[in-house]
């Protein structure tokens, strides 16, 4: 008697065991829907527009000189400014526009000095401020020659 | 005789069993079947678990990869934490319509906003968001949380800004629209929880 009870009891926890462990596999498959308050979001960026590396080279060709900078990641135009004279005030003016390129070669230019910068334009008129100029290129008159700096 | 005895002993082990699988079950449904602070909404009444404390919030570390520019797509940044006493893996999320927008800051730390570039005006929505409230969109890996644990998730290209998104909106921090619900289950067992940060998207 006392031999069956014990088999009883043994019988019934394993039982309560495997239908716990059972009952709880079953619960974690259940997919709840739990609606969430105001408030529960993400964060997310958008670009700016800066144009940055934009230096300045004498050319080959007598008088000219070539302005590169660095490509921005999204699709863009770029426009090259150019500073007249030997103040650093002075105001810029377009002189190249809707570039897909990311260098650009003047034509000769007469004597004086120069300074150049770079804006970018993306698409629906989304622009950058101007670049950082360059340092001075100064053409001399005769015969042209040109130096940097 | 003893075979007899046998089969009896038998007969009331078979029985024994069931009756312990019958008491346990009901045990362990008494116990899992507390639904406690769910929301209006939620429908989880009369199952056998109850996930109540799920929250996502806006982070800016790390920092987005993929920033958005008009008719572009871009990373949204969350912390999840799990404040329930069980691990939890989430499956899908819901979103707002996609008319819902973000706001626009001029810091990450979403402090100061920008101005013309508001929730109103900046075009930025939740990646296929539709013109319904509360569209399911499930993740493309499940994504599971430890008892009392946060994750950091990018959720790559899952933000969108439209073509005609104003300028103002140009380097702008988005506070994103609030999802308005997430679908989780109690983590199967033998899974592993997430840690860290980790990368997930859906893509429909």
């Amino acid at each position: 008697v006392h031999g069956r009870g014990r088999a009883l009891v043994t019988a019934i926890v394993s039982g309560a065991v495997l239908a716990s462990l059972a009952t709880t596999c079953l619960a974690a498959s259940d997919t709840w829907p739990v609606t969430l308050t105001p408030g529960n979001n993400g964060e997310a960026a958008a670009v700016g527009l800066t144009v940055t590396g934009v230096t300045v080279a004498c050319a080959t060709q007598a008088g000219q000189v070539t302005v590169s900078w660095d490509p921005i990641d999204v699709p863009a135009g770029y426009e090259v400014w150019q500073e007249t004279g030997a103040s650093t005030t002075a105001p810029y003016v377009t002189v190249a526009s809707d570039l897909a390129t990311d260098t650009w070669t003047s034509t000769a230019l007469g004597p004086g000095t120069y300074r150049f910068a770079v804006s970018a334009g993306s698409w629906h008129s989304w622009t950058s401020m101007l670049s950082t100029p360059t340092t001075a290129v100064v053409v001399e008159p005769t015969p042209p020659t040109c130096s940097v700096g | 005789m003893a075979a007899h005895r046998r089969k009896r002993s038998r007969t009331s082990k078979i029985g024994a069993a069931a009756i312990g699988t019958i008491m346990a079950g009901a045990a362990a449904y008494a116990a899992t079947n507390w639904v406690v602070g769910l929301t209006s909404g939620s429908n989880g009444e009369g199952k056998s678990m109850a996930i109540t404390t799920l929250t996502i919030t806006a982070v800016s570390s790390p920092s987005p990869v993929n920033q958005m520019y008009p008719g572009s797509d871009g990373d949204v940044v969350v912390t999840i934490t799990n404040g329930n006493t069980f691990p939890v893996t989430v499956t899908a999320v819901n979103l707002p319509t996609e008319t819902t927008y973000a706001a626009g800051f001029t810091t990450a730390t979403l402090a100061t906003t920008r101005s013309g570039c508001s929730s109103t005006t900046s075009l930025v929505r939740w990646n296929y968001s539709t013109a319904t409230t509360g569209s399911s969109h499930t993740l493309h890996a499940p994504i599971t949380i430890g008892a009392g644990s946060s994750v950091n998730v990018t959720l790559t290209n899952d933000a969108a800004m439209s073509t005609t998104s104003p300028s103002a909106c140009e380097d702008t921090f988005f506070s994103m629209p609030s999802l308005t619900g997430i679908s989780a289950t109690s983590a199967n067992h033998g899974t592993t929880a997430t840690s860290g940060t980790v990368t997930d998207y859906w893509s429909s």
